[in-house]
């Protein structure tokens, strides 16, 4: 098997990438909508753009009048701006062409690294599978993509370091979009710190580049506290999110997450050294990933490139093994003329944009309480499930929520009150009635319903999946 | 071709880093006291075997699982504990336990030092890899792989190409293993490594270890319960218990979690600059895997990581590759730290730290003999320390599986039919942590409170 170099780029064709983005994009369109936080980033998203930027919470009666967090205004109102324009149908085009933008600069980068167009859409294929997984309505899935745009841009400043002169720009972008931006001037300060050690010449560039980017990330409504809520969720990930949580191979999204750090262990023991830039952009990368479940997809992202042009030699070592002579087919790859990329592109669009337009647009609310949505009473009182917070705040936005999925404002007293409640802690009643709760909209199965119906207490509404009590002697 | 033996002290030279690290490690071993639940059930069920001259085929320590068939795998490794304990008490388990501590950092030394990695290189990863298996530290069986598994490795990677004498070694330490804990299955997995790598790579040559790999095999079924075994580690790797904190995904914001990713960033990060060798892929990716599944696993990939990481690192540092300790500064070195671990041997502490445990609930608890509910975590400690009340769940987890432990997590967090599950056991009396929903409940119900701990650790409660 031959050994391809790490960037063969003597010509290169978008057209392949923008046919698989188009293809994924359009795939995601099958995919409801439904995400628990997706609600109330519309309803920060509405309000910013109504009311302008928030900085206190006005949706819960735990919190209300505290600080929040500003850190995703721009995700939001996008979000927002695509509901208000198409409806749900614009929620699922928008979520369509970001995940073909991922896919897309995906399969791009690995085709910068290796010229064989099947090669390269392999390894492709394990980081697209694993972004699936953030495939959700939120700004993160912006800062998804905002991650994969870096990770192209620091692989062609091997080459040409002047490409890095729009990273400000990008992170700009990305820390008014979502606070995975600091994940971006991380990575970008270990590449600059690399093209200083590996071209003199260049040194200028990586030190105002770095400079740049530190100082963009203060041109938020955040201002300096943009730092804090990015450090304090990567420090201190809150494990009772699911998605927060550590990374669980016996999940699939977690058994795919092994699978790529697996082969680039085995990649990198069998294949030919790499250079100090492959190091620089996936060690930091790959300790981020192992944080927290949700990181996983930036390891795979980063890590394609580098599979698509070593992995083949890696594969070819095994089989010399087994005596299997296995090469790689000799040819120059046709590149199909710019007038091939604009119209791919348009395909893509038209399919992407067109599958969401006719996709099935409302919600999918079976997780939540739908029915119980007549039945709340207005005003301040309700206790509800941490996961329908969001929902609430949308579709109930007479009744403020006790909890929701925005998680930061309610850390301290909230957080442990509604954990001392849920779980029905020796206090429950101290805090039911500390806080005025007049009612609870609770999971059937959780010891705080469980206790409510052995005590009694009235049941205004309730289905298999919520249940929804009134508590005595409340005002 | 082969090699002339060496004198003594030039062996003692060459082992003075391992056995200065080994000794270092007993020392600080030896010194902690015992505080996991498994223990006392361990020890419960050797002192059993011991006492009966008999294995120990059935639960007799529960309400909910009595009579029920029960692995005996690991009897050997219950043995040598209660056997400690017999001999010694609480010091001679903690001696036996460091004693296994102080074998795996010899190895582990060994390893690290392979391919002349120079000390300053393989002693920071050696005392990293220690802490990472700290969680295994803990008065059980597992201590015996935690031992077992770098000498095994250091056997695999010292034999010669072809047949060896040494080979012979791994029949008879595979049939002890077998008997001492279930981890000697990895032990399997990683000598057919071995041998795969030595078929694919030196061709005929590898047949001697393909041959020993079939033995080793075949000695395994020289045990009680030798598919037991096989099947409850099959469960541990397949459908890990993530309610154990040891059975929990590595988490790297916990320091050995942090530890264990700076291995995995080393290995890929070094690798990526140097390559590395077929062995080292076949042997390290699996690992990783095994890792992945579980922290109780994090320690195999460290331990086998060190062996390749050694030597690379300091390839990467040439300068500095030639500095090392002369003899006359190691050696005495070593003495004096093996000296001192065999005088703190007498300082081995004869309690087991009972902080966790609901010591001053034992004698309200002996007043009653109904159905004790009790906390999963102290159920190895009750069948210790109080015979006469058969515990409703305690660590041995696995013939729990299936009913008792589900109805368990039913009944402790209040889950809907609790009630009816408290009469299908007959229930008379729990100790609990106080704020589980079953306890908060049943206090509300008006359960006597028959006994609680000042500090809010536990309560018992009884039917009214």
């Amino acid at each position: 098997m031959d050994r391809p170099g790490t960037a063969v780029t003597r010509a290169f064709s978008w057209s392949l990438p923008l046919l698989s983005g188009g293809i994924f994009g359009a795939l995601s369109t099958l995919a409801t909508v439904g995400d628990p936080d997706l609600f109330w980033h519309l309803a920060q998203g509405r309000q910013t753009l109504t009311d302008g930027l928030a900085r206190v919470d006005t949706f819960s009666w735990s919190v209300n009048g505290l600080p929040v967090l500003t850190d995703q205004w721009l995700g939001q109102v996008l979000w927002y701006e695509a509901y208000a324009a198409l409806g749900w149908n614009g929620i699922i085009v928008l979520r369509a062409v970001l995940v073909a933008a991922i896919v897309t600069l995906i399969v791009a980068t690995a085709l910068h690294a290796q010229r064989r167009p099947i090669v390269a859409a392999m390894a492709a294929l394990p980081a697209i599978a694993l972004t699936r997984f953030a495939w959700t309505e939120r700004p993160q899935l912006m800062g998804l993509c905002c991650f994969a745009v870096l990770i192209f841009l620091l692989r062609m400043s091997a080459e040409r370091p002047r490409v890095l002169i729009a990273a400000p720009a990008l992170i700009l972008v990305w820390a008014n979009l979502h606070a995975s931006f600091a994940l971006g001037l991380a990575v970008t300060a270990i590449a600059c710190a690399e093209l200083w050690l590996r071209r003199p010449d260049a040194r200028r560039v990586a030190v105002g580049v770095v400079a740049a980017c530190i100082a963009v990330t203060l041109l938020t409504p955040s201002g300096i506290s943009i730092w804090t809520s990015a450090s304090g969720h990567f420090l201190s990930p809150p494990r009772v999110i699911q998605e927060e949580g550590v990374p669980d191979v016996t999940q699939p999204y977690g058994f795919l997450f092994a699978f790529i750090v697996l082969a680039v262990l085995v990649t990198a023991q069998l294949s030919r050294p790499a250079g100090l830039r492959d190091v620089a952009l996936l060690v930091p990368v790959l300790f981020v990933s192992m944080t927290a479940a949700r990181h996983t997809p930036f390891f795979a992202v980063a890590s394609a490139p580098y599979l698509a042009a070593h992995a083949p030699a890696a594969i070819g070592a095994i089989a010399a093994h087994f005596r299997i002579n296995v090469r790689l087919p000799d040819f120059a790859p046709r590149v199909p003329s710019p007038r091939i990329d604009v119209a791919t592109l348009v395909v893509a669009l038209a399919a992407i944009v067109g599958a969401g337009l006719v996709a099935r647009g409302e919600p999918n609310l079976t997780a939540y309480p739908a029915g119980a949505l007549s039945s709340l009473p207005p005003g301040p009182g309700v206790v509800n499930d941490y996961d329908w917070g969001g929902f609430l705040i949308w579709y109930a936005p007479a009744t403020p929520v006790f909890i929701d999925g925005r998680l930061f404002p309610y850390t301290g007293d909230a957080l442990r009150d509604y954990e001392t409640l849920v779980s029905l802690g020796p206090t429950w009643r101290d805090v039911l009635a500390r806080r005025g709760a007049r009612a609870l909209l609770v999971k059937p199965g959780s010891p705080l319903a469980v206790r409510a119906r052995d005590l009694g207490w009235s049941i205004v509404t309730e289905s298999a999946s919520y249940v929804l009590f009134i508590v005595p002697n409340s005002r | 071709m082969a090699t002339a033996p060496r004198p003594l002290a030039a062996n003692l030279s060459a082992s003075a880093y391992p056995l200065a690290v080994a000794g270092a490690a007993f020392i600080i071993a030896v010194g902690l006291p015992s505080t996991d639940s498994d223990t006392y059930w361990q020890l419960a069920m050797g002192r059993w075997m011991l006492d009966h001259h008999a294995f120990l085929r059935q639960d007799i320590f529960s309400s909910t699982v009595a009579g029920m068939h029960f692995g005996v795998g690991e009897w050997l490794g219950q043995l040598a504990f209660a056997g400690s304990f017999t001999a010694a008490g609480w010091a001679g388990v903690a001696v036996l336990r460091a004693t296994l501590i102080a074998l795996a950092a010899f190895f582990v030394v060994r390893l690290a030092r392979r391919g002349g990695a120079a000390w300053w290189i393989s002693l920071p990863l050696v005392a990293a890899a220690l802490l990472v298996s700290k969680i295994t530290w803990t008065d059980r069986p597992q201590l015996f792989t935690l031992a077992l598994f770098p000498a095994l490795l250091d056997l695999l990677l010292s034999l010669p190409v072809g047949f060896s004498r040494r080979l012979l070694i791994l029949p008879p330490l595979f049939l002890v293993w077998t008997n001492l804990h279930g981890g000697y299955l990895l032990g399997l997995a990683v000598v057919a490594i071995f041998a795969a790598e030595g078929v694919l790579t030196k061709g005929r040559r590898g047949l001697p270890l393909v041959l020993t790999a079939i033995a080793c095999v075949a000695v395994t079924f020289l045990n009680p319960a030798p598919l037991e075994l096989a099947g409850a580690a099959r469960e541990d790797f397949l459908n890990p218990p993530r309610f154990l904190t040891e059975f929990l995904p590595p988490d790297v914001v916990t320091p050995a979690g942090a530890l264990f990713a700076g291995f995995v960033l080393l290995v890929i990060g070094s690798a990526l600059l140097r390559g590395g060798s077929l062995l080292e892929a076949m042997l390290l990716a699996p690992l990783l895997y095994l890792a992945f599944t579980a922290q109780r696993q994090m320690l195999f990939f460290c331990f086998a990581a060190t062996a390749f990481l050694g030597a690379r690192l300091t390839a990467l540092v040439p300068r500095w590759r030639g500095y090392e300790l002369p003899a006359p500064v190691r050696l005495p070195i070593a003495v004096v730290l093996v000296i001192a671990a065999l005088a703190s041997a007498l300082a081995a502490p004869t309690h087991p730290d009972e902080r966790a445990y609901p010591a001053a609930a034992l004698d309200a608890l002996r007043e009653e003999h109904g159905v004790l509910l009790n906390e999963y975590d102290w159920g190895g400690y009750l069948i210790f320390n109080l015979p006469e009340r058969p515990v409703f769940i305690d660590g041995r987890y696995v013939p729990y599986l299936g009913g008792v432990l589900d109805d368990y997590r039913a009944l402790v967090s209040l889950r809907p039919g609790w009630r009816d599950l408290l009469d299908k056991y007959k229930v008379s009396e729990l100790l609990l942590r106080p704020e589980r929903p079953l306890a908060v409940a049943l206090r509300e119900d008006g359960w006597r409170v028959r006994s609680t701990d000042s500090a809010g650790r536990w309560i018992v409660l009884a039917r009214p």
